[in-house]
């Protein structure tokens, strides 16, 4: 046997583990640094280190390291391994012949016809990741760690670090941590902040380390100015056409001519050029919630009225849960289908009274359902999504007496559901 | 190319080894075969709920396969997940 890894428990819904695998599923989906968090104080913000670290090409480098027969070729994880669906990420290999992340399979296919497309293997990763994570925390403290997506994280080892000498070792260190525990590579940025250290990143890869520091960032200068954390394609145009072309450019740009084809956000891209960004480790904060919702695409489109039954229950089960979790009341459903055109209806109803009762969500789900086109053999349903909104936030409930149904016991239900899996128990919601 | 995995969920027989909370698995049988086990590539723990199962990449070079094997913690019952040839 030559190396065991990954033996890091992924524990569901259980209370234990759950605010450390929310660190995993419920990434902050855009944590570009904000001006409001922005000091203008950019003095004191000078002798800080940032890491970022990324894993080069993560579920690609898994499926490689765990399948011989997959290490030196063009492979690609997303789909179910077939044609339909989208490159998730791409080994170095594919993108060698120009496959990139977020295309579909099959344009990915007519790029490289020698691609091995394999099928994404979700808790897996997340095991790999979860232990990468619990290994990480030993070198920095929790708090000094942002996961900025399932493959990046950024780490500010200021405190942890006295100077850039030591800063790189702690770099190295954790690189070589992630070989031992893992046999994974990646790559580390390490900069005096968090945009150049993301920037940096790029300099090295596959399996590198590079540094930005203040004295050598005219190096940042010569690159394109997409290359900048948080100018896309768009950006980019509207920039080429200020005569903005490179980082550089764009930091000796007028902050006025900025100002105004960009707004404040102007003034931010011209900051982060300059290294001046201020911002530090975001933490995902609780936020109050204004919706639920879920959407489910399935794999073969369905039109018979019991599978569109079965699929608006599931969404149902699934949506009431989370709001009976928070303790919210909804009053006001959406509901939608896409058929396999692509042409799509939705309908939202008022609830009342308003619920988080999966049976009246299922009376209302149906009621709309019943003003659509129905699905045939030849246009069958593929999407179906389910959005409750206008919440309120409830401590208790007064009992209705003109309630049609009994009121359960959903605490409890709940509770089961938690302890031994999805499947121990369901509402008859078939039965009505 | 497309690559596709066999999965196939079947119950095998497994000889292991188990210390502490470590296991090594030496062989399994399937489908009356015998499959040594040289190489456990990965290992990886997932919990739903109570249910608790451990999930084995394995490499049998002999044989010329790799495998997912699946240990199932509630009942001491072995799993094949998937399969392909090496």
């Amino acid at each position: 046997m030559d190396k065991i890894s990954s033996s890091y428990f992924i524990a569901r819904g259980t209370n234990k583990a759950s605010s450390l695998f929310k660190r995993v599923r419920f990434m902050p989906l855009y944590s570009f640094p904000h001006h409001a968090e922005h000091s203008t104080k950019y003095e004191k913000n000078k002798n800080r280190f940032f890491i970022h670290l990324d894993i080069d090409a993560f579920f690609a480098q898994v499926e490689q390291r765990d399948n011989p027969k997959l290490r030196g070729k063009p492979v690609s994880v997303g789909g179910n391994g077939g044609m339909k669906g989208i490159c998730m990420t791409a080994s170095y290999e594919a993108r060698a012949c120009g496959v990139e992340i977020g295309m579909s399979v099959v344009e990915a296919l007519q790029l490289c016809p020698d691609l091995i497309s394999v099928p994404s293997y979700g808790t897996k990763y997340e095991a790999i990741l979860q232990n990468i994570m619990y290994h990480i925390a030993k070198y920095v403290p929790d708090e000094l760690i942002e996961q900025y997506s399932i493959d990046e994280c950024f780490l500010e080892i200021t405190g942890v670090v006295k100077d850039w000498f030591s800063a790189i070792k702690l770099a190295w260190e954790i690189k070589k941590m992630i070989w031992n525990i893992e046999h994974l590579t990646s790559s580390i940025g390490l900069s005096y902040n968090k945009s150049y250290a993301k920037v940096a990143t790029k300099f090295d890869k596959p399996n590198g380390l590079a540094v930005i520091r203040e004295e050598n960032k005219d190096i940042v200068y010569k690159l394109p100015v997409d290359k900048l954390w948080g100018i896309g394609r768009r950006n980019t145009i509207r920039m080429n056409s200020l005569g903005i072309h490179t980082i550089g450019d764009l930091a000796n740009s007028n902050i006025h001519t900025v100002h105004k084809e960009f707004g404040i956000n102007g003034i931010m891209f011209r900051k982060i050029a300059r290294g001046e960004d201020t911002s530090g480790i975001q933490l995902k904060k609780e936020r109050l919630e204004k919706s639920f919702n879920h959407a489910h695409t399935l794999t073969d489109a369905i039109y018979t009225d019991s599978a569109i039954n079965n699929e608006i229950k599931r969404m149902v089960e699934y949506v009431c849960r989370r709001m009976r979790a928070k303790n919210f009341i909804a009053t006001q459903l959406g509901f939608f289908i896409r058929y396999d055109d692509l042409g799509s209806v939705g309908d939202s109803v008022k609830l009342k009274p308003p619920t988080n009762d999966e049976r009246d969500l299922m009376f209302y789900c149906r009621e709309i359902y019943k003003t659509f086109p129905p699905p045939t053999p030849s246009r069958k349903a593929r999407q179906f999504g389910i959005t409750t909104f206008d919440l309120h936030q409830v401590t208790g409930y007064n009992l209705d007496l003109f309630k049609k149904f009994q009121n359960l016991p959903y605490k409890e239900i709940d509770f089961l559901k938690e302890k031994w899996g999805e499947r121990i128990i369901r509402v008859g919601l078939d039965a009505q | 190319m497309t690559y596709y995995q066999n999965i196939t969920f079947e119950k095998i027989e497994v000889i292991a080894h188990f210390k502490e909370l470590d296991i090594n698995i030496i062989r399994f049988r399937w489908k009356n075969t015998v499959y040594n086990v040289d190489k456990i590539a990965n290992k990886w723990k997932i919990a739903s709920g109570e249910d608790l199962t451990t999930h084995f990449s394995v490499i049998c070079e002999k044989e010329g396969i790799i495998a997912e094997l699946c240990f199932h913690h509630k009942d001491f019952k072995w799993e094949l997940i998937q399969w392909d040839n090496l």
